[in-house]
Protein backbone atom coordinates (compact mmCIF):
# COMPACT_ATOMS: atom_id res chain seq x y z
CA UNK A 1 0.00 0.00 0.00
CA UNK A 2 1.24 3.47 -0.93
CA UNK A 3 2.52 5.52 2.00
CA UNK A 4 0.83 8.88 2.72
CA UNK A 5 3.42 10.98 4.51
CA UNK A 6 1.08 13.97 4.73
CA UNK A 7 -1.34 11.87 6.76
CA UNK A 8 1.14 9.74 8.68
CA UNK A 9 3.28 12.65 9.84
CA UNK A 10 0.44 15.20 9.98
CA UNK A 11 1.10 16.17 13.61
CA UNK A 12 4.66 17.18 12.82
CA UNK A 13 4.07 18.56 9.32
CA UNK A 14 1.19 20.81 10.33
CA UNK A 15 3.45 22.63 12.80
CA UNK A 16 5.11 25.71 11.39
CA UNK A 17 8.85 25.10 11.02
CA UNK A 18 9.59 28.79 11.40
CA UNK A 19 10.44 30.88 14.42
CA UNK A 20 9.93 34.56 15.05
CA UNK A 21 12.25 36.94 16.91
CA UNK A 22 11.74 36.91 20.69
CA UNK A 23 8.81 39.01 21.89
CA UNK A 24 7.76 39.63 18.30
CA UNK A 25 4.01 39.06 18.73
CA UNK A 26 3.61 41.36 21.73
CA UNK A 27 5.54 44.05 19.85
CA UNK A 28 3.44 43.40 16.74
CA UNK A 29 0.19 43.83 18.67
CA UNK A 30 1.13 47.23 20.07
CA UNK A 31 2.48 48.33 16.67
CA UNK A 32 -0.74 47.37 14.87
CA UNK A 33 -3.00 48.94 17.50
CA UNK A 34 -1.41 52.31 16.68
CA UNK A 35 -3.11 52.18 13.26
CA UNK A 36 -6.49 52.95 14.85
CA UNK A 37 -5.18 55.39 17.44
CA UNK A 38 -6.33 58.96 16.73
CA UNK A 39 -3.57 61.15 15.38
CA UNK A 40 -2.68 63.75 18.00
CA UNK A 41 -1.03 66.83 16.55
CA UNK A 42 0.16 69.82 18.56
CA UNK A 43 -1.19 73.35 17.96
CA UNK A 44 2.28 74.28 16.71
CA UNK A 45 2.15 71.58 14.03
CA UNK A 46 -1.34 72.63 12.98
CA UNK A 47 -0.15 76.24 12.55
CA UNK A 48 2.78 75.31 10.28
CA UNK A 49 0.81 75.39 6.98
CA UNK A 50 -0.73 78.78 7.81
CA UNK A 51 2.65 80.20 8.81
CA UNK A 52 4.15 78.92 5.56
CA UNK A 53 1.35 80.58 3.58
CA UNK A 54 1.85 83.92 5.38
CA UNK A 55 5.64 83.73 4.87
CA UNK A 56 5.30 83.09 1.14
CA UNK A 57 2.84 86.01 0.82
CA UNK A 58 5.29 88.29 2.65
CA UNK A 59 8.11 87.14 0.40
CA UNK A 60 6.02 87.88 -2.68
CA UNK A 61 5.21 91.39 -1.44
CA UNK A 62 8.89 92.07 -0.61
CA UNK A 63 10.07 90.94 -4.05
CA UNK A 64 7.33 93.01 -5.72
CA UNK A 65 8.24 96.13 -3.75
CA UNK A 66 11.92 95.70 -4.56
CA UNK A 67 11.18 95.50 -8.29
CA UNK A 68 8.92 98.52 -8.22
CA UNK A 69 11.48 100.62 -6.36
CA UNK A 70 14.69 99.55 -8.03
CA UNK A 71 13.80 98.58 -11.57
CA UNK A 72 12.61 101.89 -13.17
CA UNK A 73 12.01 102.37 -16.89
CA UNK A 74 15.20 104.48 -17.21
CA UNK A 75 17.21 101.45 -16.26
CA UNK A 76 15.80 99.29 -18.90
CA UNK A 77 14.31 101.51 -21.62
CA UNK A 78 16.04 102.69 -24.75
CA UNK A 79 16.18 106.38 -25.90
CA UNK A 80 13.23 105.79 -28.23
CA UNK A 81 11.18 104.46 -25.34
CA UNK A 82 12.07 107.53 -23.32
CA UNK A 83 10.63 109.77 -26.05
CA UNK A 84 7.40 107.78 -25.94
CA UNK A 85 7.31 108.07 -22.16
CA UNK A 86 7.99 111.80 -22.42
CA UNK A 87 4.62 112.20 -24.18
CA UNK A 88 2.95 110.83 -21.13
CA UNK A 89 4.10 113.78 -19.02
CA UNK A 90 1.05 116.02 -19.69
CA UNK A 91 -1.32 113.32 -18.50
CA UNK A 92 0.53 112.91 -15.25
CA UNK A 93 1.28 116.68 -14.90
CA UNK A 94 -0.95 118.78 -17.19
CA UNK A 95 0.80 122.01 -16.26
CA UNK A 96 3.90 120.68 -17.99
CA UNK A 97 2.29 121.71 -21.29
CA UNK A 98 2.42 125.36 -20.26
CA UNK A 99 5.95 125.09 -18.98
CA UNK A 100 7.10 123.71 -22.30
CA UNK A 101 5.24 126.46 -24.20
CA UNK A 102 6.87 129.09 -22.01
CA UNK A 103 10.24 127.82 -22.90
CA UNK A 104 9.41 128.01 -26.60
CA UNK A 105 8.63 131.78 -26.43
CA UNK A 106 8.83 134.25 -23.53
CA UNK A 107 7.33 137.20 -25.56
CA UNK A 108 3.72 138.44 -24.99
CA UNK A 109 1.82 138.37 -28.23
CA UNK A 110 -1.25 140.33 -29.29
CA UNK A 111 -3.38 137.22 -28.92
CA UNK A 112 -2.21 136.85 -25.32
CA UNK A 113 -3.37 140.41 -24.56
CA UNK A 114 -6.77 139.87 -26.20
CA UNK A 115 -7.30 136.60 -24.31
CA UNK A 116 -6.37 138.34 -21.07
CA UNK A 117 -8.81 141.22 -21.72
CA UNK A 118 -11.67 138.83 -22.65
CA UNK A 119 -10.98 136.86 -19.51
CA UNK A 120 -11.21 140.13 -17.44
CA UNK A 121 -14.51 141.31 -19.08
CA UNK A 122 -13.02 144.27 -20.94
CA UNK A 123 -15.66 145.68 -23.33
CA UNK A 124 -15.46 144.89 -26.99
CA UNK A 125 -14.85 148.54 -27.87
CA UNK A 126 -11.67 148.61 -25.92
CA UNK A 127 -10.53 145.52 -27.80
CA UNK A 128 -11.10 147.30 -31.04
CA UNK A 129 -8.91 150.13 -29.78
CA UNK A 130 -6.05 147.82 -29.20
CA UNK A 131 -6.24 146.54 -32.74
CA UNK B 1 -14.04 37.81 22.50
CA UNK B 2 -15.93 36.28 19.56
CA UNK B 3 -16.32 37.69 16.04
CA UNK B 4 -19.95 38.51 16.83
CA UNK B 5 -18.99 40.50 19.90
CA UNK B 6 -16.34 42.39 17.92
CA UNK B 7 -18.92 43.34 15.29
CA UNK B 8 -21.34 44.44 18.04
CA UNK B 9 -18.60 46.58 19.54
CA UNK B 10 -17.99 48.18 16.16
CA UNK B 11 -21.69 48.88 15.62
CA UNK B 12 -21.88 50.58 19.02
CA UNK B 13 -19.37 53.08 17.65
CA UNK B 14 -16.42 51.70 19.58
CA UNK B 15 -14.43 51.34 16.39
CA UNK B 16 -10.99 51.62 17.95
CA UNK B 17 -11.73 48.93 20.54
CA UNK B 18 -13.22 46.66 17.87
CA UNK B 19 -10.08 47.03 15.76
CA UNK B 20 -7.83 46.36 18.74
CA UNK B 21 -9.78 43.17 19.42
CA UNK B 22 -9.25 42.09 15.82
CA UNK B 23 -5.53 42.72 16.26
CA UNK B 24 -5.46 40.68 19.49
CA UNK B 25 -7.45 37.80 18.03
CA UNK B 26 -6.09 37.63 14.50
CA UNK B 27 -2.63 39.19 14.19
CA UNK B 28 -0.84 35.94 15.01
CA UNK B 29 -3.13 33.77 12.89
CA UNK B 30 -2.79 36.08 9.92
CA UNK B 31 0.96 36.26 10.46
CA UNK B 32 1.27 32.49 9.98
CA UNK B 33 -1.17 32.53 7.09
CA UNK B 34 1.01 35.10 5.30
CA UNK B 35 4.30 33.48 6.30
CA UNK B 36 3.29 30.15 4.73
CA UNK B 37 3.15 31.97 1.39
CA UNK B 38 6.12 34.27 1.75
CA UNK B 39 8.45 32.13 3.92
CA UNK B 40 10.54 35.13 4.98
CA UNK B 41 9.85 36.78 8.34
CA UNK B 42 10.89 40.22 7.05
CA UNK B 43 8.49 40.13 4.10
CA UNK B 44 5.68 38.87 6.34
CA UNK B 45 6.29 41.59 8.89
CA UNK B 46 6.19 44.29 6.19
CA UNK B 47 3.03 43.04 4.56
CA UNK B 48 1.17 42.45 7.83
CA UNK B 49 1.26 46.16 8.60
CA UNK B 50 -0.34 46.91 5.20
CA UNK B 51 -2.96 44.22 5.78
CA UNK B 52 -4.10 45.78 9.05
CA UNK B 53 -4.11 49.28 7.55
CA UNK B 54 -6.46 47.91 4.86
CA UNK B 55 -8.61 46.18 7.47
CA UNK B 56 -8.95 49.43 9.42
CA UNK B 57 -9.78 51.37 6.25
CA UNK B 58 -12.30 48.76 5.07
CA UNK B 59 -14.03 48.18 8.43
CA UNK B 60 -16.80 50.74 7.75
CA UNK B 61 -17.70 48.79 4.58
CA UNK B 62 -17.99 45.47 6.45
CA UNK B 63 -21.71 44.72 6.32
CA UNK B 64 -21.69 41.44 8.18
CA UNK B 65 -22.92 39.36 5.20
CA UNK B 66 -19.71 37.34 5.44
CA UNK B 67 -18.07 36.05 8.59
CA UNK B 68 -15.51 38.39 10.09
CA UNK B 69 -12.67 35.87 9.97
CA UNK B 70 -13.23 34.94 6.30
CA UNK B 71 -13.36 38.66 5.47
CA UNK B 72 -10.02 39.19 7.25
CA UNK B 73 -8.44 36.20 5.53
CA UNK B 74 -9.67 37.49 2.19
CA UNK B 75 -7.97 40.87 2.70
CA UNK B 76 -4.77 39.14 3.84
CA UNK B 77 -4.78 36.68 0.91
CA UNK B 78 -5.34 39.46 -1.63
CA UNK B 79 -2.48 41.42 -0.14
CA UNK B 80 -0.22 38.36 -0.32
CA UNK B 81 -1.13 37.79 -3.97
CA UNK B 82 -0.34 41.44 -4.78
CA UNK B 83 3.02 41.08 -3.07
CA UNK B 84 3.77 37.86 -4.97
CA UNK B 85 2.91 39.57 -8.26
CA UNK B 86 5.52 42.21 -7.51
CA UNK B 87 8.01 39.51 -6.52
CA UNK B 88 7.35 37.74 -9.82
CA UNK B 89 8.34 40.89 -11.68
CA UNK B 90 11.51 41.14 -9.59
CA UNK B 91 12.34 37.52 -10.38
CA UNK B 92 11.96 38.25 -14.12
CA UNK B 93 14.42 41.11 -13.81
CA UNK B 94 16.93 38.99 -11.90
CA UNK B 95 16.56 36.02 -14.32
CA UNK B 96 15.64 33.78 -11.43
CA UNK B 97 12.38 31.81 -11.35
CA UNK B 98 9.89 32.60 -8.65
CA UNK B 99 10.15 29.03 -7.36
CA UNK B 100 13.96 29.25 -7.13
CA UNK B 101 13.64 32.54 -5.31
CA UNK B 102 11.24 31.07 -2.72
CA UNK B 103 13.30 27.89 -2.26
CA UNK B 104 16.33 30.06 -1.64
CA UNK B 105 14.39 31.97 1.01
CA UNK B 106 13.52 28.71 2.79
CA UNK B 107 17.13 27.48 2.67
CA UNK B 108 18.60 30.77 3.83
CA UNK B 109 15.97 31.56 6.47
CA UNK B 110 17.69 32.01 9.82
CA UNK B 111 14.38 31.40 11.59
CA UNK B 112 13.75 27.97 9.99
CA UNK B 113 13.82 25.36 12.73
CA UNK B 114 12.15 22.36 11.05
CA UNK B 115 13.62 19.08 9.87
CA UNK B 116 14.31 17.96 6.30
CA UNK B 117 10.75 16.61 5.71
CA UNK B 118 9.29 19.96 6.71
CA UNK B 119 11.79 21.80 4.50
CA UNK B 120 10.84 19.65 1.51
CA UNK B 121 7.12 20.06 2.27
CA UNK B 122 7.38 23.85 2.21
CA UNK B 123 9.46 23.78 -0.94
CA UNK B 124 6.87 21.50 -2.57
CA UNK B 125 4.10 23.96 -1.62
CA UNK B 126 5.99 26.71 -3.45
CA UNK B 127 5.89 24.60 -6.62
CA UNK B 128 2.07 24.52 -6.63
CA UNK B 129 0.01 26.84 -8.84
CA UNK B 130 -1.32 29.83 -6.92
CA UNK B 131 -4.92 28.65 -6.41
CA UNK B 132 -3.85 25.18 -5.31
CA UNK B 133 -1.36 26.72 -2.90
CA UNK B 134 -4.07 28.86 -1.27
CA UNK B 135 -6.47 25.92 -0.90
CA UNK B 136 -3.76 23.58 0.37
CA UNK B 137 -2.53 26.06 3.01
CA UNK B 138 -6.00 26.88 4.30
CA UNK B 139 -7.24 23.29 4.29
CA UNK B 140 -4.18 21.34 5.41
CA UNK B 141 -2.65 23.72 7.97
CA UNK B 142 -5.66 25.76 9.17
CA UNK B 143 -8.12 22.86 8.70
CA UNK B 144 -10.69 25.27 7.35
CA UNK B 145 -14.05 24.15 5.97
CA UNK B 146 -14.44 24.29 2.19
CA UNK B 147 -17.40 26.66 2.67
CA UNK B 148 -15.14 29.14 4.49
CA UNK B 149 -12.37 28.80 1.91
CA UNK B 150 -15.03 29.43 -0.71
CA UNK B 151 -15.95 32.73 1.02
CA UNK B 152 -12.28 33.73 1.13
CA UNK B 153 -11.38 32.86 -2.44
CA UNK B 154 -14.73 33.38 -4.14
CA UNK B 155 -14.40 29.93 -5.75
CA UNK B 156 -17.05 27.19 -5.66
CA UNK B 157 -16.72 24.37 -3.15
CA UNK B 158 -16.57 21.77 -5.94
CA UNK B 159 -13.69 23.54 -7.62
CA UNK B 160 -11.89 23.90 -4.28
CA UNK B 161 -12.20 20.18 -3.56
CA UNK B 162 -10.71 19.36 -6.94
CA UNK B 163 -7.87 21.87 -6.43
CA UNK B 164 -7.07 20.46 -2.99
CA UNK B 165 -7.05 16.89 -4.30
CA UNK B 166 -4.55 17.87 -7.06
CA UNK B 167 -2.37 19.81 -4.64
CA UNK B 168 -2.39 17.03 -2.07
CA UNK B 169 -1.41 14.38 -4.61
CA UNK B 170 1.39 16.51 -6.06
CA UNK B 171 2.91 17.19 -2.65
CA UNK B 172 2.59 13.60 -1.52
CA UNK B 173 4.35 12.41 -4.70
CA UNK B 174 7.03 15.08 -4.31
CA UNK B 175 7.77 14.05 -0.71
CA UNK B 176 7.87 10.38 -1.63
CA UNK B 177 10.87 11.13 -3.85
CA UNK B 178 12.85 12.01 -0.75
CA UNK B 179 11.40 9.88 2.03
Amino acid sequence: MERDILKDSADKLKKMPYEVPEGYFSMLGSKLEKIAAPQKTSAYKRLIPYAALAASFLLLVTIGTYFLKHVTPSDTLSDEDLVVFAKIIPTTDPMAIYYSQETESQEITEDDIIEYLIYNDIPLESLELIK
Amino acid sequence: MTDKEIIELYREGKTESAFNQIVRLYSERLYWHVRRFLCSHEDTNDILQDIFIKIWAALPSFRGDAQLFTWLYRIATNEVLNFLRKQKFKSLVSFESMQEMMEKKIDEDAFFNGDEVQRQLHKAIQKLPQKQRIVFNLRYFDEMKYEDISEITGTSVGSLKASYHHAYTKIKDELQKYF
